[in-house]
């Protein structure tokens, strides 16, 4: 295998020598990957490409996921993007309305189109139809378990891991443990706010926070269905105190740390955790996964991703023909497996390698059906939500407000908000 | 006839100057008469309505409260901890003196994000501080980054920290420039300790004392990566500072016309200090 990555990086090296003889195009190519497999992967298969292509170099930058959108919003503002971008979704769709993303119409294919769920594309079109970027790369957000503690406390989930919202929270109450001085020892659950276990559960009750009017236009109305999920989620802190409100500010680590040390005995996350608690574990810790039953139907978040072309690249074509075969069927299932994600195009999705028992490939393929982009797919979601949603809910975690003031000034917060962006 | 000859050797800094700092500030003026509106992803002329909405926003006022909370508490902390660090560094009594001054330097070569990153790990919840407290018998420590009372707290703690090491070393270079015998014919006149600093150290080192208290005022005031790291201005803004606030609108919701409006009240704010400055050293 290093015998045969050392010639393929030759084989790299001597291309780019001839392509820039030749005069060749090279693009930059951003990527926010970081797990060690994914930037192997990505870097391989950028060396392929570069092998192959002595006409088209392909350059790969990495960013860190905080800070891509600062990277990207100061270098489109000066009018050097990088060619090729590997993003959120979403964030292709806003880029796309700005006009910093290049719709891609006319380099996508009807094999492709088809490929790909119509639900996965309108998350990164627009209304008149302009397609700003290749979805290709989702997830399941999941509760992980320790087994050992549910069989402890005499717990044993479905068959098929779906669990409803009061299984889940007796779960929790049954698997929280206090010391005699009465601080708690054992959380039955960690679901942390920016994981938007929340969201989820709001989709799943069919509430509504935000809506769209017909001209397009945005407004916040917080009806019963979405209230009641939002009061499960805070009352889980609040009232049967089964999880601290470390909700609001988590270290990664830390709560890896804590499931391996039984301090956390549930966590919600999104299902490329698996492969940290493998490795944080050495394989010692018997784990599990839950996937939460919604009362009116079944959501978990998917939080997709994509990969755009900037407008303001001078080889859009060159960047359109390295888009197609970075994401096409071989390539997407080589990533979304390195990553410990799923593909979105349905061919690479149907390999073998997304069902095995292997990793437990196969319990969360099962619940893959259920996956979709919870968040609205408005402009400005993340400031909208950070800036006048977030705050307020983080009162009502620390008991400085009733839901009900929380949710009547998130609603007047966020038609202000709304109104600032230009949304009403 | 002096200044006529010297005005060709400044001119190209002048003109670096101009391009790297005035024409960033031109921008930045001409951005806040802009709103960027969503629907059509274009900027359109506002006027000067994102000042109007500037003063009707509560989350800046509470900002702008805290920026004055961060810097005076921090500033004020970092002089008196650092004065009394230099008097003890400058003490001929003190063995491994050199040792010293070179360990004070560490926090201030460390780069900000890896210090804030370094607090952060020490003030979570189940960090190693309240583990330590807990160790020593108390029950419900602090919940540092969490508790609305404490985080902005917590942060200036961080910031006191890191910017100890500069203001120490400023005011050490002041201390030994001062002349023995002044402090010797102090102390043969009876002076006290307190008498000897207030009335003889400080003013002698005044113009030292002038420019860090200046300076550090002014990166505190502009201080970013702290908050951002430890709490991001929570929890529910209660540690939202304006840098941080400024930032949360040009990128989160890339409002830069808003941004640049929270960056001019700022730089307003920080005129005032540099002016302050400059009217005490003409004195």
């Amino acid at each position: 295998m290093r015998r045969a990555m050392g010639m393929l990086g030759m084989a790299a090296l001597f291309a780019a020598t001839a392509a820039v003889c030749a005069g060749a195009v090279t693009l930059q190519f951003l990527t926010p990957a970081w797990q060690e497999d994914t930037v192997t992967e990505v870097e391989n298969i950028v060396a392929e490409w570069n092998a192959a292509r002595p006409d088209i170099q392909v350059e790969m930058v990495s960013v860190a996921w905080e800070n891509i959108n600062d990277y990207l919003l100061t270098s489109f503002q000066a009018g050097q993007g990088p060619d090729v971008i590997h993003q959120d979704t979403v964030m292709c769709y806003e880029y796309g309305v700005q006009g910093y993303a290049e719709p891609l119409n006319q380099y996508l294919d009807a094999a492709t189109l088809a490929d790909t769920p119509q639900a996965s594309w309108d998350g990164v079109s627009d209304d008149q139809g302009s397609i700003y970027g290749v979805p290709f790369l989702q997830e399941t957000l999941v509760v992980f378990y320790n087994k050992a503690m549910f069989a402890t406390a005499g717990i044993t989930p479905p068959a098929d891991g779906m669990v409803t919202w009061a299984e889940l929270r007796d779960y929790a109450l049954r698997l929280t443990k206090t010391d005699a001085s009465g601080q708690t020892t054992t959380w039955g659950l960690l679901a942390p706010l920016e994981q938007r276990l929340w969201w989820c559960l709001v989709a799943q009750n069919g509430g509504q926070v935000l809506a769209k009017h017909a001209d397009g236009t945005w407004y916040v109305e917080i009806d019963q269905a979405a209230r009641q999920a939002i009061e499960y989620y805070t009352n889980l802190i609040t009232v049967d105190h089964v999880m601290p409100q470390d909700v609001l500010s988590y270290d990664f680590t830390s709560l890896l740390q804590g499931f391996k040390t039984g301090k956390y005995a549930m966590f919600t996350f999104g299902c490329w955790v698996r492969s940290w608690i493998n490795n944080l574990t050495q394989n010692q810790l018997d784990w599990g996964m839950l996937e939460v039953k919604g009362p009116v139907r079944n959501v978990t978040e998917s939080d997709p991703q994509g990969v755009f072309i900037y407008s303001g690249s001078a080889h859009k074509d060159e960047a359109a023909q390295f888009l197609l075969y970075f994401t096409n069927t071989e390539n997407q299932a080589r990533i979304a497996k390195a990553d410990w994600l799923f593909p979105i195009r349905q061919s690479a999705l149907a390999r073998p390698e997304f069902r095995t028992t292997q990793e437990q490939w196969n319990v969360l393929y099962q619940w893959l059906p259920f996956a979709e982009d919870v968040k609205p797919k408005m402009f400005g979601f993340f400031g909208w939500e950070w800036q006048s949603f977030i705050p307020q809910i983080e009162q009502v975690i620390l008991g400085s407000k009733t839901l009900d003031k929380a949710l009547q000034a998130a609603t007047d917060d966020g038609n202000e908000y709304l109104r600032r962006m230009g949304l009403q | 006839m002096e200044e006529k000859r010297a005005l060709p050797f400044v001119a190209p800094a002048l003109i670096i100057l101009c391009f790297v700092s005035l024409y960033p500030l031109v921008q930045g003026i001409s951005r806040v008469l802009y709103s960027f509106r969503a629907l059509t992803g274009k900027n359109v002329y506002s006027g000067l309505q994102n000042f109007v909405l500037l003063f009707r926003d509560s989350v800046f006022v509470h900002a702008l409260l805290n920026s004055l909370v961060w810097t005076v508490t921090s500033v004020a902390a970092m002089f008196f901890v650092s004065f009394l660090l230099a008097t003890m560094l400058n003490s001929r009594h003190l063995r491994f003196r050199r040792a010293f001054r070179t360990v004070t330097l560490i926090p201030w070569a460390l780069p900000g994000v890896v210090v804030s990153l370094i607090w952060r790990y020490i003030f979570l919840s189940g960090g190693p501080l309240n583990t330590a407290l807990s160790g020593l018998g108390v029950t419900y420590p602090p919940a540092w980054l969490i508790d609305p009372h404490v985080a902005l707290w917590t942060c200036i703690v961080a910031n006191i920290w890191m910017g100890i090491p500069f203001v120490t070393i400023m005011i050490l270079a002041g201390l030994q420039s001062l002349e023995g015998d002044i402090l010797e014919a102090a102390a043969i006149d009876g002076a006290s300790y307190l008498q000897t600093q207030v009335r003889i150290v400080v003013p002698s080192i005044k113009k030292v004392i002038l420019i860090i208290l200046t300076l550090e005022s002014i990166w505190t005031f502009n201080s970013f990566d702290i908050v951002f790291v430890l709490t991001k201005g929570g929890p529910a803004n209660a540690s939202m500072t304006l840098p941080l606030y400024a930032y949360t609108w040009a990128y989160g919701s890339q409002q830069a016309g808003y941004g640049a409006a929270i960056g001019i009240i700022m730089l307003l704010i920080l005129l005032s200090v540099v002016v302050l400055y400059i009217r005490e050293v003409l004195q």
